[in-house]
């Protein structure tokens, strides 16, 4: 009982009393439907108190154990007849009765929550489809157009004298340039070397192009000794993207560094800079949506971020996967709330 | 028992009364133990709305059977002031239960369809089903 404040301890008693008060009449009434309606009530009251499952089901078990406990000399009369004992069969299926009722709140919250998660999921899923049908626009049909552009500016060019010829030499340099960006933007978006090569070799080609466009130094370092399930590396190479995306917008920084750290049992993902940082305190800050939904993508994975920065001294990003085992299985960490 | 109960709702007394007759209606159309216990929560749920914005109101229970399926049909009427902003109404977050997504939209979340109707001034009708599933 150490570590528990004497409001809590209070509010547990309190909560202990009513619950005797509602297994006892479940026992002696036989109105039970008013016992019923208690306990959902008093369920319903402790889940607003911020009372957790776990919590409850300990109150439950004491109360069982302590009517159990006092089993002889009959508690009351039951079901109208004079003079029924009860057994501890009766105890139990009451109480199991009792408990099912003031659970039945928690079943409405996790119905919710498991709603709100599958929501996110599908959403997850809707964009990766629009991301890719971008990346797709940018490769596939702009570089179509470009291959026909080259096509036309080479006979319009055999027509032409040398001059001329050397004169249109810098738009083809540059038409190439913008091929090669599509390119790589395309792959930046949809990373098929993510697929074959893993996280590292993604992270690194994505930072080349982070770094290349915005005159960035970005370092990728560590290691991951194993691969994870393609959804798994898909979510923490779009996190570390929006991380660098939210570099590039707000943090005016020089350098950028990116950690992979797999411990024996939890994989972390360290995107630190060098520039302005901000307050990670408020509700939704500076950074504002990024970083909620950096959050929100890291839930669905099972793991977590934390931010570590101070105005004027840089920022931190860690995006932490408990759960993790390299080298064997991939034990999804459930999403919590 | 009847394939349709009328419950007045005036009291606590009497959503008691309407979760009793639920669950013996849920009983005879052959609910296991768990979904009794939700429907008697779904009742709770709605006759407890109807004291606390409409001060009185009914609960009405019937026992239907569809392509040899039974189910329960359960309607909550009043005549109070009605919802303003039935969107908001069931978003988790708004209701009395500070954010925990019970009343309404914990309401919804336990059964197999939930209608919501309301005018403002006139009052307002939720009706909510449940199925067997085989």
């Amino acid at each position: 009982m150490t570590g528990l404040s004497q409001s809590s301890i209070r509010r547990r008693e309190s909560a202990l009393a009513d619950y005797r008060r509602v297994l006892d009449q479940m026992l002696a009434e036989p109105d039970e439907e008013a016992a019923l309606s208690q306990a959902y009530n008093l369920g319903r009251t402790l889940l607003a108190a911020g009372m957790g499952l776990l919590d409850l089901l300990d109150l439950h078990h004491q109360v069982l154990a302590e009517r159990l406990g006092a089993i002889s000399p009959p508690v009351k009369d039951y079901g109208g007849s004079a003079g029924v004992v009860l057994t501890p069969r009766d105890i139990s299926r009451a109480a199991g009765r009792l408990l099912a009722e003031a659970m039945s709140s928690h079943e409405m919250l996790l119905r919710g929550y498991t709603e709100a998660n599958d929501a996110l999921l599908r959403m997850n899923e809707r964009l990766e489809r629009q991301i890719g049908q971008i990346a797709h626009a940018l490769h596939d049909e702009s570089g179509q157009l470009l291959a026909a552009v080259f096509v036309e500016l080479d006979q319009s060019l055999k027509t032409m004298p040398e001059a001329e010829q050397l004169r249109l030499e810098p738009v083809r340099e540059l038409l190439e340039r913008m091929e090669n960006q599509l390119r790589r933007m395309a792959h930046e978006l949809r990373p098929t070397i993510l697929d074959d090569l893993g996280l590292r070799a993604a992270l690194e080609f994505l930072s080349d192009g982070v770094a290349a466009r915005n005159n960035l130094a970005i370092t990728v370092e560590g290691q991951l000794n194993c691969r994870l399930p393609p959804p798994v590396e898909l979510g923490l190479y779009r996190c570390v993207q929006e991380c660098l995306n939210n570099v590039v917008r707000h943090a005016r920084a020089r350098k950028v560094r990116i950690r992979l750290l797999s411990g024996p049992q939890a994989l972390e993902i360290r995107v630190a800079d060098d520039g302005c940082g901000f307050d990670p305190a408020p509700a939704i800050p500076a950074r504002g949506i990024g970083l909620v939904g950096l959050r929100e993508r890291m839930r669905v994975l099972g793991g977590k971020l934390e931010i570590r920065s101070h105005p004027g001294s840089g920022a931190e990003i860690r995006l932490q996967l408990p759960g993790v085992v390299c080298g064997g299985n991939y034990v999804p960490a459930p999403a919590v709330s | 028992m009847a394939t349709i109960e009328h419950i007045l709702i005036h009291s606590d007394r009497d959503i008691l009364l309407a979760r009793q007759k639920g669950r013996a209606m849920g009983m005879l159309a052959g609910f296991v133990s768990t979904d009794l216990t939700l429907i008697a929560t779904a009742i709770s749920e709605l006759a407890r709305n109807i004291l606390l914005y409409a001060r009185e109101g009914e609960v009405e229970l019937h026992l239907i059977q569809e392509d040899r399926r039974n189910g329960m049909v359960i309607i909550a009427r009043d005549q109070g002031p009605g919802i303003h902003d039935v969107e908001r109404a069931m978003q988790d977050g708004f209701s009395t239960s500070g954010g925990l997504g019970l009343g309404l939209p914990g309401v919804k979340r336990l059964m197999d369809s939930f209608e919501l109707i309301s005018v403002p001034g006139r009052g307002t009708t939720v009706q909510i089903s449940k199925w067997l599933h085989k």
